[in-house]
Order: C-alpha cells, then structure tokens, then sequence
C-alpha cells in the first residue's frame, strides 16, 4: 500500500518543507489548500501524517469543525499523534492550538535552513511510525557523518542522577559544543532524569508514589522504576533521550505546563517538591525540539533534539518542534 | 554542587557562589547568618534546575520576610534565564549588574562583559560595542537581545 502525507495549507514554503519531509518518509505528498478540501481526502485515504497551517485561529477551527463533522473530534479516524499542527508564531504563543483536543505535535515554520529542516521532521516522522521499536537512533541521521553513536545508560539508584548529568555536559563538550549550551542541554537532562525517577513512578492505581519526596533523598530503582537514558550524535544532531516503565504522564498536564507562563504572574513556591511544571517549562525553554512518546501504563520516553552550532545565537533559533504522542 | 566563599565587611557580607544550584543546596547552611545587607556574587554558577530555583526563591523570599536587603552582583546567563522566564526570581533584590555573552567575530572566542544594568538601563537597553579580548577585533552579542534583557523592560 502507498503510504502518504497529506498537508493542508495554501503556502508553498509548507509544500517544500514537507516535500522534503516526504522524501525521507519515503511517501507520496498530497496538498489541499483548505480543510474543507482535505476532509474526504483523509476519509478515502490512510495518511501516516496529516499537516495543517493553523496560523490563524479561524484555520484551526475550520480544522477542528470539519473532522467533528465528518469523523468526530475524538475518533479513531484521525489520532492526534498523528497531527502535525503548522504556524508562524511559536508554540508559546499558539496557546489555541495546545488546548484543541486535535493537537499532537507541533512546528514552527522555519525561515532559514528550510530544506535541513524537513529531512529532520522526515525522520521523526519516521521514527514516529516506528513506534514499537521505539529508538533514539532513528531520529538521528544515517548519512550524517558516515555514522551515529548512541549510548545506552541504566540508571539504579537516583544517585546516579548527577553522575549522568555531568557525564552528558562532558560527552557535548568533549564534541566542541560551547560551554553555555552544553549546561543548558545538561539541565535538560537533569529535569527529565528527576521526572522518570520522581513523578513517574505510580501505584497500581496511578497515585504518585515518590512525587512528594526530596529531590535529594536516595533511593535504588529497581523493576520498572529503573531509568533508562540513551545518548546520541550524528555529527550535525545531538539526541538524549529517557525513558520510564510506567508511562503515566499525563496529556493535559504536560500541554498545561508547556503553555504555562511564569513571565505574567509570580511564582509561587509550594511547600511540597510536587509538580514538575517548572521543569517542563526549562525543558521547553531549553532551544531544542522536545517529543514525548507515551505508552499507557507501560513507559514514557522524553527525547530532546539539538541541532550543534558554534555559536549559542544559533542554537537558540534552531528549528523546533514539540510533539506529545499518547497511546492507550 | 555549590561552592560559597563569603566575606563579611563593616557593611555586610559578600557571597561568592560557585557551580551547580540544584537538590543538594541548603543556602541556609552555606551562606549562614550575616550582619547587614547581603550581596550574592553569581558569575561562577554554572546552572539551575528547577528544585535549585525553588530552593533559591524559599531563601531569598525568607530573607525578604525578615526585612534583610540583598542584591545580585555579575549574574550569568543561568540567572538571566530565569530572571526572564519567572517575573518575580530575584525576590525583591536589586540586579545590580549582569553578565553579557559575546562571540568574537574572527576567532570564535567566546567571552562575557560584566556590565551594571542602570547603565543599561539609560542606555535604552543598548548592547553595547565590545571588543574580543584575544584579537582586539569586533565581537558579537551572543543572543537574541530582547530576549536576553526581557527582564529589564519596563
């Protein structure tokens, strides 16, 4: 069967992005202008990705209101994982798109670099379709520099936390990323390793069993609370990667705290080590792209994605995306 | 790990802070008691997680309560990141000074300029013109300035 791409937008920088895209995919392309158009395309058709521009509010809720008349939001017809939402503006700003129960994954429009772009959103598409083998190495490129390296960590005891964390600073600095991007990428890891070793973790009823607990406080994770952690370069790509046994995160709290601004109103510091909010938002705010793969009650996965530059300018205005996949 | 050197003068006490703000850092232990205003020397803080800047905001937050004046001295660009993502991290203290990021623009050094921010300030947020430290040739402003002076807007 011919597997295939649909993108709903009437720009053609969104079409050379994604023919890109889909030459790595290795699919065929189908464009639409409108979501009125693209609706019976994706009823006649099995689109492994569909893409829409939802720059305006109104091509957002054109979307929405077209597959709740055709499909109903909430069918199995078309998943959110498998929606790739479309803007100019960041994803801080598109606050309307986080909270549309058609949101999955999301892409700034890139100005620069346009064509490098696409071939990395290919290859998570790719790497998206391969979920059960699930890998951080197929986010990496295979024509890099003639190869990748990835590195696979198990992580015990949450003392290990640090080593881990310094031992990834030292891996990107030893690769001549400068010093303030490799502590910056360090922190991120920092807060996804304290997510898998302190909010992941659930009863069998899905209770918290340790998100009230003393970041410092020293404890062996054995079974499923052992934390998986794989780190990755391609010569142009970093990609790190952690993983839990409980995939218990949950959807509308991880849009909430992506959309979350501490800029607007104070923060205020609750008396209990609950909530990775904060972190979230670090993570987010760290320059990368940032994909949560989710498999109910199974294990969550966090990958992070940093384009190397020389200089930090560049780093930050990296092409991103953010994507939240959840599988029940 | 953080590392605190202090030194206590007529006028109150200096604190030197040295590496990693994170689950392990008791500021209370560290920095201990003090006569008179508290000046906290940020340049050599490398990072701050998030139960780094819970803990950071609980002690300077106490220290408010307590009526005690404190100010950030030299703050790099860790504290700058979370000076412009949480509106209120510098909990009543004054920003006296921050460190700016440039690149050189012919031999990729990478160095920072300690610049006070009323000056700043006067200046219209302006980055200033520096110049590398190795080659005496033009250097870059190594981030999005708007960004990197959110903080400072009125």
């Amino acid at each position: 069967m011919t597997r295939k791409l649909l993108l709903i937008s009437d720009r053609a920088d969104d079409a050379t992005f994604l023919v890109e895209a889909s030459a790595v995919t290795r699919a065929e392309l189908d464009i639409v202008p409108s979501a009125t158009s693209a609706i019976e395309k994706i009823a006649q058709n099995d689109y492994i990705a569909v893409f829409v521009d939802v720059t305006k509010l109104s091509q957002l809720r054109e979307f929405e209101f077209e597959v709740q008349k055709r499909f109903g939001l909430f069918s199995d017809r078309i998943q959110p994982n498998f929606i790739h939402f479309i803007s100019e503006k960041d994803l801080s700003e598109n606050r309307d798109s986080i909270l549309s129960p058609l949101f999955g994954n999301f892409y700034q429009r890139p100005t620069e670099a346009v064509s490098e772009a696409g071939k990395l959103y290919g290859r998570f598409v790719v790497a998206s379709e391969k979920m059960a083998t699930h890998d951080l190495s197929h986010f990496l490129n295979e024509e890099g520099i003639g190869h990748k390296i990835v590195q696979k960590v198990q992580l015990t005891n949450t003392d290990q936390k640090q080593e881990a964390v310094e031992a990834v600073r030292q891996y990107l600095i030893a690769a001549k990323v400068p010093a303030r991007v490799s502590n910056l990428i360090a922190n991120s890891v920092d807060e996804l390793l304290m997510n898998a070793m302190f909010d992941a973790p659930t009863d069998e009823f899905g209770k918290p069993l340790y998100s009230s607990t003393l970041r410092s406080h020293s404890r062996p994770l054995e079974g499923k609370e052992q934390v998986t952690m794989q780190v990755g370069f391609d010569g142009f790509y970093f990609g790190i990667s952690v993983a839990d046994g409980f995939g218990s995160i949950d959807r509308s709290r991880i849009l909430n705290h992506i959309s979350a601004s501490y800029r607007e109103k104070d923060y205020t510091v609750r008396a209990g080590q609950a909530g990775a909010g904060l972190g979230v938002a670090t993570i987010f705010n760290s320059g990368g792209s940032l994909i949560y793969h989710c498999e109910a009650g199974k294990k969550t996965e966090a990958t992070l994605l940093y384009r190397a530059y020389a200089s930090y300018r560049d780093f930050k205005s990296q092409f991103k995306f953010f994507s939240a996949k959840f599988y029940v | 790990m953080l590392t605190v050197n202090k030194q206590q003068t007529e006028r109150g006490m200096m604190v030197d802070l040295n590496g990693t703000i994170e689950e392990n850092v008791n500021f209370e232990q560290l920095i201990g008691a003090f006569q008179g205003d508290l000046t906290v020397k940020c340049r050599g803080i490398t990072r701050i997680n998030s139960v780094g800047v819970k803990t950071w905001m609980r002690y300077f937050q106490n220290l408010k309560m307590q009526g005690k004046n404190f100010k950030f001295i030299e703050c790099p660009q860790p504290i700058i990141e979370q000076l412009n993502m949480i509106s209120n991290f510098a909990c009543g203290g004054e920003v006296v000074s921050i460190l700016l990021p440039f690149s050189c623009l012919k031999c990729q050094n990478e160095f920072v300029a300690n610049l006070q921010t009323a000056e700043l300030k006067v200046n219209n947020l302006q980055i200033p013109n520096v110049k590398c430290e190795k080659t005496e040739c033009g250097a870059r402003f190594d981030d999005d300035p708007d960004e990197y002076l959110y903080f400072l807007e009125d």
